[in-house]
């Protein structure tokens, strides 16, 4: 059984709405961060969230609301993708964009590194700025293929 | 653009409309206006054959060059 990836009730539909479903528990849990934090503290017992608690604070705004708004790009891409031309300037910003948006992910994690000294802390900070230097590197892809598509719609 | 397609003086000249040389050369309505006017910024020799056969002319008859004034 093939895997359709684009049109009706394919795999791009599905990451739509898995994008659509994140943004309204990330946004859900960003608007109610203080005491989201607060039941994970006493949830995990955690012995001296005081110290912590404003770092913790910052990194996860920070970090929230730039994943909110990456996924509202991505959402955008995917529905491009399926419904029109996908290699239009449009999808080229977005993309730079959402690697614009990994860089203060990646930035807040390493800043709360001292406070948090943990490997997953900074393997979220490696792999966001490998995202975002990868994204510029598909913003420039998706820019040329742009410039090519205008050439062979203009080559009669 | 310095070339220039003129598809117009050959239609006139052959007494054929827009949607018969369209039709003739497989191409669109839209394709053929950016052709006529000079938006094109790139003709296959597919393309320019099919023209010289609707047409019965020459690619000469249909391209000019006009050289841009500095």
């Amino acid at each position: 059984m093939k895997l359709k990836i684009l049109g009706k009730h394919s795999l791009c539909v599905f990451l739509e709405r898995l994008c659509v479903i994140f943004m309204v528990l990330g946004g859900g849990i960003i608007v109610f961060l203080p005491l989201v934090l607060e039941g994970y503290y006493r949830w995990v017992s955690y012995p001296n969230p005081d110290a912590v608690r404003i770092p913790m604070l910052i990194a996860l705004y920070v970090s929230g609301i730039c994943a909110f708004c990456i996924l509202l790009y991505l959402r955008r891409l995917l529905r491009s993708v399926n419904t029109e031309n996908p290699f239009n300037e449009a999808n080229a910003k977005r993309l730079k964009r959402i690697g614009l948006l990994c860089l203060p992910i990646a930035a807040v994690y390493l800043g709360v590194m001292p406070v948090l000294p943990s490997v997953l802390v900074l393997c979220v900070a490696l792999a966001f700025s490998f995202i975002a230097a990868l994204m510029a590197v598909l913003a420039e892809l998706f820019t040329q293929a742009v410039a090519y598509k205008q050439e062979n719609d203009l080559t009669i | 653009m310095p070339i220039v397609v003129n598809i117009d003086v050959m239609m006139a000249k052959r007494k054929l409309s827009a949607t018969e040389v369209a039709e003739g050369i497989g191409i669109t309505l839209a394709n053929l206006s950016v052709l006529k006017n000079n938006k094109a910024k790139a003709v296959r020799f597919s393309t320019l054959e099919a023209l010289c056969k609707v047409l019965d002319c020459q690619p000469a008859d249909l391209l000019e060059y006009i050289p841009e004034k500095d």
